[in-house]
C-alpha cells in the first residue's frame, strides 16, 4: 500500500545479539566463523543419520546450559529450548541493560520457531507406539509446544510486556522480528527479545531427505552445482530497542531495524512461483516499509539455501527488484556456512546481517566454485569483503510460500541532534 | 486513500466462518450456543479408553468435499481442510468479490496450537517402520505448522500477509490482535484471521498423560463446567473459527455490513511456571485494561465478558481475580459467558470465540455458561447460566490466557462511524 502513516514512528534499534550456532555457542564465535568464511557443516550425531542422502548437518555442539539453567529446568526443556534459552541469555548481557531500572510491563518477547520441541516428542511418540502407551513419559511430550522456549524465557527474565510465538516455518524468526518491531514502532512495548530458534530433529531431517532437498555433501548456495540444503540448527536473539530508550542510557547499538514486508505465493506448499513475484512484493514492502528506495541497499543477505529453485528464483527476483544495479549488490548466502537452520534461520541471518554492518564486512558464500549461467549475481564467493554498509535487506522464504523480508541500517541520529550534539 | 480516526485505521469484522462441535456456519453454531446446547459428546473419531476421559468436542458432519476439489480433498489433511472450509464461509459471510486483483492486500493470519499433528504422527510412523525410505514426501509439507494458513492462501489466492501463530490457549487471540495490527499499520486491507486445531488421539492422550483432562486422576465427574466448584480439568475441542477484519473504510467503501469493530486489544504476560496458570490475575488484569484503554473504554462502560475459563482449577480462579481487580465493586454488574462449556478447550478455541462474541452483539443475546450449578464462592462472578440471556450490550471483552503466562484480550465493539 502506498499509504505512510501520518503519525511519526517510534524508531527501533538492536541493543544486543545472542547467538548459538554450528560456529560456536556465541555472536563472536559466529562472526568470527562467518567472516572468515569458516563452515560449521560436519557429520550428525544427534541420531542417526544412515541411511539418509546425506550425514551433514550443522549440529551445534558443547552447548553447556548447565550453566544457565538447574537441572531441574533442563530436564523440562528441549534441545530447541536450550539452545534459544542460552542466546537469549548472551542477548541480554550483550545489551548491557541496567535491569533494575527496566520497566518489565513495557518488555516482550517474540520468538520464531520451528520445528521446535518436536525433537522431544519424537521420544515419546516412539516408546508410545513401539512399547505402548503407559511406556511414553509426560517429561518427553511436555516441551512439544513451539512456544514453550518463549514462556521460559519469560519465566526466567520476569518479561511482562506482549508475548508470541510465530510458526511460519522457515520465515518464522524474520516474521518475529518485523512483528516485534511494530510494536515498539506502534507504542505497545519500549524493549522487545525477537529473533528465533531450532533444532535439528528427525521430523525435518528425514523430510527434507523424502523431498530429496538435502545435498550429500556441503550445501553450495548459488553454484552451479547445488544439489539442495544441508540442514542446521542454531539460535539468534535480538534485543530490540526504542531509539530514544537505547540513547537515553548510552547503549551500544548495532544497527536499526528500518523496516519490513510479509508476502505470501498463494502458488504452491513446497515450490516458490516461478519468477519469483512473492519475494519481489516480500522485498519491495519491506523497502517502502523502510521508506527506502532500492538504490540506497548495500548488500542483500540471501535466503540462498542451496537448492535448484529456491537460488535461481530468488536471483530473478532480486534482478526484478534492482534492475541492471543487482549486478552490481553483493548477495551472499551464510546459509554455506552454518547450514538452513530453518525457523531460527531468520533471525541468524538478520544478525549476521546486523554484524555485517556492524563490522562494515560482508560475510561470504562459501563452497561455491562453479558459476551458474542463470544465477549470475555478485555472491561474494568464499572470501569476505570489507566494504561500506548503509542499508541491507534480509531474505527468508518458507515452505507454503510464505516470504519475508527485514531491512536493517546504520542508525544514524537525525541531522538536528546531531548538531545540537556536536 | 482510507481515513482514519485518531490518526490510525480502524479494524471491523465483516465476515464470519465457523467449523464447529457446535455445527457448521454461523447459523447452526450460534443456533446452539445461544440454546446452551453442548458440542462435548463421546469421542467417536479414535478410541480413547486408554485414558480415564470419553469426553470431546468434536466436529461431526464435516464433509471436506463441500469446500474442496476431490484431488485437492486428498492432499489437504483433515485441518488444514477444516481451516480453508471456514475460510470459504468467512469470505462468503463478507461479500467480499472473488476477483483477484485485490489478492495482494488479503492476506491470512491463523493461530493454531498443533496444526497438521496428525500428519506429523502418521510421517513419523513411516520414519519409524521403514527407516528413511518409509518418510512419506506426499506427508511431510502438511507437518509445517503453517501449512492450514498457507493452503488457505494456495485455495483462495490470498497473496498479502500470511503468519501462523502457536501459543498453546491464546494462539487464536493472538492472531487476530496480530491481525489487527497489520491492518492498523496499513500492512493489509483485508485478513482473514482466526484459529483451527484438530482433536487426534495422540493429542488427547498427552493431555491425559499430563494430567490436564477432566475428570483428574483423583476422581470426580467428567464434566465441563466453568467457575462451578466441581471443576476438575479440561475437555478437548476442536474445530476453526475465522473471521474476516477489514479496513473500515475499505468496508465502507463497498457497503459492506459491519459486525463490529474490534476497538483495541492488550496483550501481556506473567512470569509465572511454564506449566501453570499464573494465579494471582495481575497479567490477565493488565491485558484486559490495555484493551479498554486502547478502545477508549472506562471499566463502567464494559458490559459483557467472554471468558476464558475453561474448567480447570487454576485458570478459572485467576481469571475470576482479574475481572475482580479490574471490576471492583461493578464486577457483578458485568455479565460473563464462558462459552468453553459447550466447545471445549482447544489452542485455537479464540478463533470461534470471537465469532461467538460477535454474533452475541448481532443478537443481542448473551450465550451462557452451562453445567454452571454449584457455584464457586472464589469466583464470585455474574455468570449467564443455564439458558442465556437477552442484552443490549455494546460491547463484550473477549479474554485469553494461557497456562505459562500468556495473555491477551480483545475488545469487540458497536462500529460507529
Amino acid at each position: 500500500m502506498e499509504e505512510k502513516p501520518i503519525d511519526k514512528r517510534r524508531r527501533v534499534v538492536v541493543t544486543g545479539i545472542g547467538m548459538v550456532s554450528a560456529l560456536g555457542n556465541s555472536k563472536d564465535a559466529f562472526w568470527e566463523g562467518i567472516s572468515q568464511g569458516r563452515c560449521g557443516i560436519g557429520p550428525v550425531t544427534l541420531f542417526d543419520v544412515s541411511g539418509y542422502r546425506t550425514q551433514l548437518g550443522a549440529q551445534v555442539r558443547d552447548l553447556e546450559p548447565k550453566s544457565y539453567l538447574p537441572p531441574k529446568s533442563l530436564r523440562r526443556m528441549s534441545r530447541c529450548d536450550q539452545i534459544g534459552f542460552v542466546a537469549t541469555s548472551e542477548a541480554l548481557t550483550d545489551s548491557d541493560l541496567p535491569w533494575k531500572k527496566v520497566n518489565l510491563e513495557r518488555f516482550g518477547i517474540i520468538i520464531g520457531g520451528g520445528a521446535g520441541g518436536i525433537g522431544s516428542a519424537e521420544s515419546f511418540y516412539e516408546d508410545y507406539y513401539r512399547k505402548g502407551p503407559t511406556f511414553a513419559h509426560p517429561l518427553h511430550v511436555f516441551p512439544t509446544p513451539p512456544n514453550m522456549v518463549t514462556d521460559w524465557i519469560c519465566r526466567e527474565f520476569g518479561l511482562k510486556g506482549p508475548r508470541s510465538t510465530v510458526v511460519t516455518a522457515c520465515s518464522s524468526s524474520a516474521t518475529s522480528i518485523g512483528y516485534a518491531a511494530d510494536l515498539i514502532r506502534y507504542g505497545r512495548a519500549d524493549l522487545m527479545l525477537a529473533g528465533g530458534c531450532d533444532a535439528m530433529c528427525q521430523l525435518t531431517f528425514s523430510g527434507f531427505n523424502s523431498l530429496r532437498a538435502l545435498d550429500e555433501g556441503p550445501c553450495r548456495p548459488f553454484d552451479a552445482n547445488r544439489k539442495g540444503i544441508s540442514l542446521g540448527e542454531g539460535a539468534a536473539l535480538l534485543v530490540l530497542e526504542e531509539s530514544e530508550h537505547a540513547l537515553a542510557r548510552g547503549a551500544k547499538i548495532y544497527g536499526e531495524f528500518a523496516g519490513y514486508g510479509i508476502s505470501c505465493d498463494a502458488h504452491h506448499m513446497t515450490a516458490p512461483d516461478s519468477k519469483g513475484e512473492g519475494a519481489v512484493r516480500a522485498m519491495c514492502s519491506a523497502l517502502a516499509d523502510a521508506e527506502l528506495s532500492p538504490e540506497e541497499v548495500d548488500y542483500i543477505n540471501a535466503h540462498g539455501t542451496g537448492t535448484q529453485y529456491n537460488d535461481l528464483v530468488e536471483t530473478l527476483a532480486i534482478k526484478t527488484i534492482f534492475g541492471e544495479g543487482a549486478y552490481r549488490l553483493p548477495v551472499s548466502s551464510t546459509k554455506s556456512m552454518v547450514g538452513h537452520c530453518l525457523g531460527a534461520a531468520g533471525g541468524i541471518e538478520a544478525a549476521a546481517t546486523l554484524l555485517a554492518i556492524h563490522y562494515q564486512m560482508i560475510p561470504p558464500t562459501i563452497h561455491y566454485e562453479n558459476p551458474d549461467p542463470q544465477c549470475d549475481l555478485d555472491y561474494v564467493p568464499n572470501e569476505p569483503r570489507r566494504m561500506k554498509i548503509q542499508v541491507a535487506l534480509s531474505n527468508s522464504f518458507a515452505f507454503g510460500g510464505n516470504n519475508t523480508a527485514v531491512v536493517l541500517k546504520r542508525f544514524a541520529l537525525p541531522k538536528d541532534r546531531e548538531e545540537s550534539r556536536a | 486513500m482510507p481515513e482514519r480516526k485518531g490518526n490510525r485505521h480502524r479494524v471491523v469484522i465483516t465476515g464470519l466462518g465457523v467449523i464447529s462441535s457446535l455445527g457448521l456456519g454461523k447459523e447452526a453454531f450460534w443456533e446452539s450456543l445461544s440454546q446452551g446446547r453442548s458440542g462435548l459428546r463421546e469421542i467417536s473419531h479414535f478410541d480413547p479408553s486408554y485414558t480415564g476421559s470419553r469426553l470431546g468436542g468434536e466436529v461431526r458432519n464435516f464433509d471436506p468435499k463441500d469446500f474442496l476439489a476431490a484431488a485437492k480433498v486428498r492432499r489437504l489433511d483433515r485441518v488444514s481442510q477444516m481451516a480453508v472450509a471456514a475460510a470459504r464461509l468467512a469470505f462468503e459471510d463478507a461479500k467480499l468479490p472473488s476477483t483477484s486483483a485485490a489478492a495482494e492486500s488479503i492476506g491470512v493470519v491463523l493461530g493454531s496450537g498443533f496444526s497438521g499433528l496428525v500428519s506429523t504422527e502418521s510421517f513419523f510412523r513411516g520414519l519409524l517402520d521403514m527407516g528413511p525410505s518409509g518418510a512419506n514426501p506426499m506427508l511431510f509439507p502438511n507437518t509445517v505448522p503453517n501449512a492450514p494458513a498457507s493452503q488457505v492462501a494456495i485455495e483462495m489466492g490470498f497473496k498479502g500477509p500470511n503468519v501462523t501463530l502457536s501459543h498453546k490457549e491464546v494462539s487464536g487471540e493472538n492472531a487476530i490482535a496480530y491481525a489487527g495490527d497489520l491492518i492498523r499499520h496499513g500492512r493489509a486491507e483485508v485478513i482473514l484471521a482466526g484459529a483451527v486445531d484438530e482433536l487426534s488421539q495422540i493429542l488427547h492422550f498427552s493431555y491425559w498423560k499430563m494430567g490436564a483432562l477432566s475428570p483428574h486422576r483423583r476422581g470426580g465427574e467428567e464434566i465441563c463446567c466453568p467457575f462451578d466448584l466441581r471443576r476438575n480439568g479440561i475437555i478437548l475441542g476442536e474445530g476453526a473459527g475465522i473471521v474476516v477484519l477489514e479496513e473500515s473504510s475499505h468496508a465502507l467503501g463497498r457497503g459492506a455490513s459491519i459486525y463490529q469493530e474490534v476497538a483495541g486489544w492488550g496483550m501481556s504476560g506473567s512470569p509465572c511456571p511454564v506449566s501453570d496458570y499464573e494465579e494471582t490475575g495481575e497479567g490477565l488484569a493488565k491485558a484486559m485494561e490495555l484493551a479498554l484503554a486502547e478502545a477508549g473504554l472506562k471499566v463502567s462502560e464494559l458490559q459483557s465478558i467472554s471468558a476464558c475459563a475453561n474448567s480447570s482449577p487454576g485458570l478459572d480462579l485467576m481469571e475470576a481475580r482479574a475481572i475482580q481487580r479490574i471490576a471492583g465493586d461493578r464486577t457483578k454488574q458485568i455479565r460473563v459467558s464462558a462459552i468453553k462449556s459447550m466447545l471445549g478447550e482447544f489452542n485455537s478455541s479464540g478463533g470461534l470465540r470471537v465469532v461467538a462474541s460477535a454474533l452475541s452483539l448481532q443478537h443481542q443475546w448473551n450465550p451462557p455458561t452451562i453445567n454452571y450449578l454449584v457455584p464457586d464462592p472464589a469466583c464470585d462472578l455474574s455468570l449467564v447460566s443455564h439458558t442465556g440471556q437477552a442484552a443490549e450490550p455494546e460491547n463484550t471483552l473477549i479474554n485469553g490466557s494461557s497456562n505459562g503466562g500468556s495473555h491477551i484480550a480483545l475488545l469487540l465493539q458497536r462500529f460507529v462511524e
